[in-house]
């Protein structure tokens, strides 16, 4: 799911890592509106707030969206430097890095959320720049490793290009291209997941609170360690192939001796 | 001689960007939100009902009241103030002053700082968007189900 990186990346590696983003940054984006009154996974609607702030002369609301969008900014910009620079030391180590940073922010979230918010505006304003970061670091590193065919934060341009899949699949010379019938399903299933995603997490918070923000961190632990124990899993195949064929091999040079002995 | 461009580039933006989120935080530290703002003492003044115009056969008594049907949809958690002054303290206590006697509730400021939260002690929860405040105003719209968002705008006035 992490390993390969751009056009060396397979649909199903796209889907698998496209759901289960999707699924987090769904959950993640409900969260935030139940809990703090704003999005934190999408950024458009924040462009058109700081906009109509800095129309009304509220300044520190202009300000304070404008440090959200950044924050989502920096946790692109933060993941993409990561997977460009350390991609040829260890592409799975770059790769997972920024959903291990992810992981630290979301758990912070839960934890400070579980044990010592009092509801107070700065509080709710810095969580909420914790968890744009969050989701910014996770849409750049979808984006980047996927040579951007993998996006799970928000749903715009995805509802754009999927609007266009279903014009273009209408026409029967479309639907034989495997590219973008694959195009297609993999946007859907993303979409699909993000509502899946909002769903349950509006469910959910109402029983646990801010324990949510762990759930989402379990999943994202997923994302992460499937790599690890495919990795695991393919060197002790190959381990044990190599094995089996040392084995075969020293019985046949065995016998082999015993026929030229004979 | 590249490396060192390279490196020199990510530190200048890495600084650039710390720069910009340092004078963010210290450009809000020092303005004040709506959570200063609306300590004080203010008294309602006037209720607005903006989507009132859809319901045409209504007289302007009418008008003042929220239909039946509409605050069966905005649910049966809501209740109306009216002609009442809010003391909100610092500590996030608001008092309200009723003819009929006083209630505690507990206030508090949530999203950019244009939601308003008022806890009841009965754990009924009443949702306001702060479409305004400054000195001498703030303006209350009742944030409750998109579908029926901004039909009742409450007016204050700081006394």
């Amino acid at each position: 799911m992490l390993r390969k990186y751009s056009t060396s990346r397979t649909l199903s590696e796209n889907i698998r890592l496209g759901i289960l983003t999707a699924f987090s940054a769904g959950m993640v984006n409900v969260a935030a509106l139940i809990i703090f009154f704003s999005f934190a996974s999408n950024v458009t609607g924040h462009y058109a707030i700081l906009a109509a702030e800095i129309a009304k002369g509220n300044w520190y609301q202009a300000l304070v969206v404008f440090l959200w969008i950044f924050m989502f900014f920096f946790g692109s910009f933060s993941s993409n430097f990561i997977v460009i620079n350390y991609n040829k030391v260890s592409p799975y180590i770059a790769h997972a890095t920024p959903i291990v940073m992810e992981i630290i922010c979301l758990m912070a979230v839960g934890i400070y959320g579980q044990f010592f918010y009092r509801e107070t505006l700065v509080e709710t304003e810095a969580l909420l720049a914790l968890m744009l970061f969050a989701m910014g670091l996770q849409n750049g590193l979808t984006a980047s490793i996927s040579n951007g065919a993998v996006k799970t934060t928000h749903l715009t341009g995805a509802t754009t290009d999927l609007g266009i899949l279903a014009s273009m699949l209408l026409r029967s010379e479309y639907r034989r291209n495997e590219e973008m019938v694959g195009k297609a399903k993999l946007i859907s299933l993303i979409a699909l997941f993000y509502v899946a995603g909002a769903v349950i997490s509006g469910f959910v918070y109402f029983r646990i609170g801010f324990q949510l923000f762990y759930l989402v961190s379990a999943f994202l632990v997923v994302v992460i360690f499937y790599d690890a124990y495919e990795i695991r899993f393919r060197k002790f195949l190959a381990h044990e192939h190599n094995k089996r064929k040392r084995s075969v091999f020293a019985v046949s040079a065995a016998s082999n001796t015993e026929d030229s002995e004979s | 001689m590249v490396a060192l461009i390279q490196m020199k580039s990510m530190f200048a933006f890495i600084a650039l960007s710390l720069g910009v989120v340092s004078a963010s935080v210290l450009g809000i530290a020092s303005t004040n939100g709506t959570d200063k703002q609306i300590v004080g003492n203010w008294v309602e003044i006037d209720w607005v009902y903006e989507k009132v115009d859809a319901y045409e056969n209504y007289d302007d008594a009418e008008k003042k009241q929220v239909p039946e049907f509409i605050k069966q949809s905005i649910g049966e958690q809501l209740i109306i103030h009216e002609a009442e002054t809010w003391h909100f303290m610092p500590d996030g206590r608001l008092l309200l002053q009723k003819e009929d006697g006083e209630e505690e509730l507990q206030w508090r400021i949530k999203g950019r700082g244009h939601i308003l939260q008022l806890k009841h002690d009965n754990n009924v929860i009443e949702t306001f968007e702060i479409a305004g405040i400054d000195k001498e105003n703030m303006y209350l719209h009742l944030e409750t189900e998109v579908q029926v968002r901004g039909i009742a705008k409450l007016i204050f006035k700081r006394i």
